[in-house]
């Protein structure tokens, strides 16, 4: 399927919006790439919204909009079919599912209702939250799209990063610094470049 | 579990700042409340780790996890302000893109290529931070060494990790 094929000047309800995106808030799991072939099955091959290449190019803008990427990917489809409403309605069902399960979870899950078996569960959970964390600083390096002096570069610029917060400067002021250097050091390679 | 001097308004304000950070990956608003309420006491490490492990369980966007953060701090209203502050600049943001993507891309490529060395920096900041109060010893630090592994080289599904891991605390429950 192309645009091409896709029906013409069909309105898409709000509440069809919203049910459709509480669908894949609700049934999708680990995030927005992970998500893929499901985002392809509901929007383009069952409601037909967006043509298959439109849904790729609205998941790598959602890439860059400085937000959490499904939910950018919702924001991006919902203001395409409708507009801001559209957009806020494709948010706000995306994300309810999620956060009410969290919000359960934190509400019937908690110290003063499970009592002393949940604190070494929970001291278990927190020893492989922060092997998690250090997992995907690493994983994000290892991702990183550059090679030869500029990943050491960027190596640098991680470990300056890191090392300024934990010494003390404050994160939103290091990630700025670091965002500012690395915009100077990390310039993308010139066409045929390194 | 609410700490004293956070309200709705500063969750919102923090989360809202945070979500600004998940520019080449989507940990860096963990990153930024890490250091805003857990490194000054106002949240307890054990609780930010527990809403991390749920919002990896859920359905739906890890984001979510935010509401757990804002329970933990609030209460209901403070788990529906970070929700808000979760989708507030989202909106605005695709709202941007969607008007004027030529004009922001000079901008975005700029930042977007050192953005993932940035933000790894920023989640092992975070990582160092909870670990600090939680005064891992020996074993443990060796636990977390082999989950990081685990996640940066085989790609291990963080729920997997979290169920695992909540299945190893509940037998080291029943054993002490």
């Amino acid at each position: 399927m192309t645009a091409a094929d896709l029906p013409q000047a069909r309105v898409v309800g709000l509440a069809e919006l919203a049910t459709v995106f509480l669908r894949i808030g609700a049934t999708a799991f680990g995030g927005m790439w992970a998500a893929t072939q499901q985002l392809e099955a509901e929007l383009v091959h069952k409601q037909r919204w967006l043509a298959p290449e439109e849904q790729q190019a609205l998941m790598v803008a959602a890439t860059v909009i400085p937000a959490p990427k499904f939910l950018a990917f919702a924001g991006l489809v919902g203001f395409r079919l409708r507009a801001w409403p559209g957009s806020m309605v494709a948010l706000l069902a995306l994300v309810t599912p999620g956060a009410l399960f969290v919000l359960l979870g934190a509400m019937l899950l908690n110290p003063a209702t499970l009592g002393e078996p949940l604190v070494l569960i929970r001291r278990a959970v927190g020893i492989a939250i922060v092997g998690l964390l250090f997992g995907n600083s690493w994983h994000q390096l290892r991702n990183a799209r550059l090679r030869g002096w500029r990943q050491a570069a960027g190596v640098g610029l991680t470990l300056a990063v890191a090392a300024a917060a934990m010494a003390g400067v404050p994160l939103l002021l290091a990630a700025i610094a670091g965002f500012a250097i690395g915009a100077v050091v990390l310039r993308p390679p010139a066409a045929g470049g390194s | 579990m609410s700490a004293d001097g956070v309200g709705a308004l500063e969750i919102l304000g923090v989360v809202l700042v945070s979500c600004l950070f998940s520019l080449g990956g989507g940990n860096g608003p963990l990153a930024v409340i890490q250091d805003r309420w857990v490194s000054k006491g106002l949240l307890d490490p054990a609780l930010f780790a527990w809403a991390i492990a749920l919002g990896y369980l859920s359905p739906g966007p890890k984001a979510c996890f935010v509401s757990g953060v804002g329970y933990f701090l609030y209460g209901v209203p403070g788990a529906a302000a970070a929700i808000a502050g979760l989708v507030l600049p989202t909106w605005v943001g695709s709202a941007g893109v969607a008007y004027g993507y030529s004009k922001l891309a000079p901008l975005i490529k700029a930042i977007s290529l050192p953005a993932g060395f940035v933000i790894a920096g920023m989640i092992a900041a975070a990582a160092w931070g909870m670990a600090g109060p939680m005064a891992l010893g020996t074993v443990e630090i060796v636990a977390a060494g082999m989950v990081a592994v685990a996640v940066a080289w085989r790609n291990l599904e963080p729920a997997i990790v979290v169920l695992g891991a909540a299945l190893a605390g509940l037998a080291w429950s029943l054993l002490a």
